[in-house]
């Protein structure tokens, strides 16, 4: 589904990811582990095409990302570290329906769509209320729904638990694993292992720019990796 | 947040954004050539129509107080720099500046009750008949700046409660402004930025659909109406 193959980028004169080579197959749960500055953030923006590769390539169902960025940002859904920064909109209905309307689809198919990404994240009480009014999670799940609102094949979260209580915590946790078992394929970019590890299939770290490790939660658990900035899981201590 | 839409069910919220902008732009041009009185009672149909919309007036003045402290400052310069003496330059500042209150209450109010979406496609309306210009293009221009003002607002708030946070309302009002607007002015192009980016994960798309219509109804024409007879009345009197 998506093939990464040599990716080189920079910022500047400073090189981000230093030729990252990942496969990841339908409906995999893979956690993209790493500390800060290890380059998660910007390899989860080549996912969805945001950024283009300097060297290598990115493919998303066998179509070059540099070739068609468009094509990665319909099927890959992507959302932002910080939630906030996500939000486009006003009101939690017109930010959800905002994927949607770039999809070019009609009025009453936006409304289906806004409705059942809101319900699948349980924000229907939500969709009347500004962004800027919700609690952490509420934001959280309501950034989700704007991504599902898309219908991606994949969805590719940036630290999706980050400032969350452990309540906001677990309702993001419950509807990612509720698509991840409706088939989409879930990456997730953490430095904390530990909310997700039971869900995974597989685990990848970056350090660096560089994969370091990959393999199965087991296989890399079991080893230790708080070498490379990320916490072991408790179940693993 | 400042200049910012609010969920309310008032007369104006209901009304279609082309009859808001409408009324918006003949008045503010009217104004222009509008005499003290017919300014002062412009500015009571302002007064009334925020009150309407449940926007105090108030709320507005705290809202634009550096813009005001702007004028005072013009209409002090062009008291002391009017041929015609002191009294006369005062006077036509403080029409001059009279006048601009009045439209920055009237777009303020306008901002309150209408989406950014609302406000695209009624841009998008009234250029679509303009040969030679892409109409979504310029609609989708209009919505993103009727947007982010709103979030330049939000970030100077947060500027000024962590220089507060670290005492730093007890510095010079010069050395205050100068650490302010410069921080203030790089966090506005971060947001600039990350707005931007957040809407290309979604696949932003200016030939979008839109999830919202516009409807004209009895009201709108009234609206148009009676903001046409004080257009009418600020310029003849």
């Amino acid at each position: 589904m998506i093939r990464v193959e040599s990716l080189v980028y920079g910022y500047e004169d400073e090189r981000a990811l230093d030729g990252v080579t990942a496969e990841f197959k339908e409906g995999g749960f893979v956690l993209l582990l790493g500390g800060n500055g290890s380059g998660k953030t910007t390899f989860l923006r080549h996912l969805n095409g945001l950024l283009l590769p300097d060297e290598g390539n990115v493919y998303v169902d066998g179509v070059p990302t540099d070739e068609d960025d468009e094509h990665a940002r319909r099927r890959v859904g992507m959302t932002f570290q910080d939630a906030a920064s996500q939000v486009v909109a006003e009101t939690v209905e017109d930010d959800i329906a905002f994927g949607p309307e770039n999809l070019g689809l009609e009025r009453d198919e936006i409304q289906r769509r806004v409705d059942e990404a809101a319900e699948a994240v349980g924000a229907t009480e939500l969709l009347d209320r500004s962004p800027y009014e919700l609690s952490g999670g509420e934001l959280r799940r309501v950034t989700l729904a704007g991504v599902l609102a898309m219908r991606p094949d994949v969805l590719a979260l940036d630290e999706p638990l980050a400032g969350l209580d452990y309540d906001g915590e677990r309702s993001v946790v419950e509807r990612i694993v509720e698509e991840n078992e409706k088939g989409t394929t879930v990456v997730v970019a953490t430095h904390d292992a530990t909310p997700f590890v039971e869900y995974a299939t597989r685990a990848v770290v970056l350090d660096d720019g560089r994969v370091v490790e990959d393999g199965t939660p087991d296989e890399l658990f079991s080893g230790g990796v708080e070498e490379y900035g990320v916490r072991t899981p408790w179940a693993y201590r | 947040m400042k200049f910012a839409y609010r969920d309310r069910d008032t007369f104006l919220h209901c009304a279609d954004a082309r009859a808001k902008l409408a009324a918006l732009v003949a008045v503010s041009l009217a104004l222009t050539w509008a005499s003290a009185l017919a300014t002062v009672a412009v500015g009571g149909a302002a007064y009334a129509a925020a009150r309407s919309a449940d926007v105090r007036g108030r709320e507005i003045l705290h809202d634009v107080r550096l813009v005001l402290l702007i004028l005072v400052v013009g209409t002090a310069a062009r008291a002391l720099s009017d041929p015609d003496g002191v009294a006369a330059g005062t006077a036509a500042g403080a029409v001059a500046s009279g006048r601009f209150v009045v439209i920055i209450a009237l777009a303020y109010v306008v901002s309150a009750t209408t989406r950014t979406g609302d406000v695209r496609l009624a841009v998008e309306f009234f250029l679509a008949p303009v040969p030679r210009v892409n109409e979504k293009d310029w609609g989708t221009m209009f919505a993103a700046a009727a947007r982010f003002f709103p979030l330049v607002f939000e970030e100077s708030k947060r500027v000024q409660e962590a220089r507060k946070a670290r005492l730093g309302d007890k510095q010079g009002w010069y050395t205050r402004i100068r650490s302010t607007a410069f921080t203030l002015l790089t966090r506005s192009f971060r947001r600039a930025d990350t707005l931007a980016l957040a809407m290309e994960s979604r696949g932003y798309d200016s030939d979008r659909s839109s999830l919202r219509s516009l409807e004209w109804r009895r009201g709108d024409t009234a609206l148009v109406a009676v903001s046409v007879v004080i257009a009418a009345f600020a310029v003849a009197f």
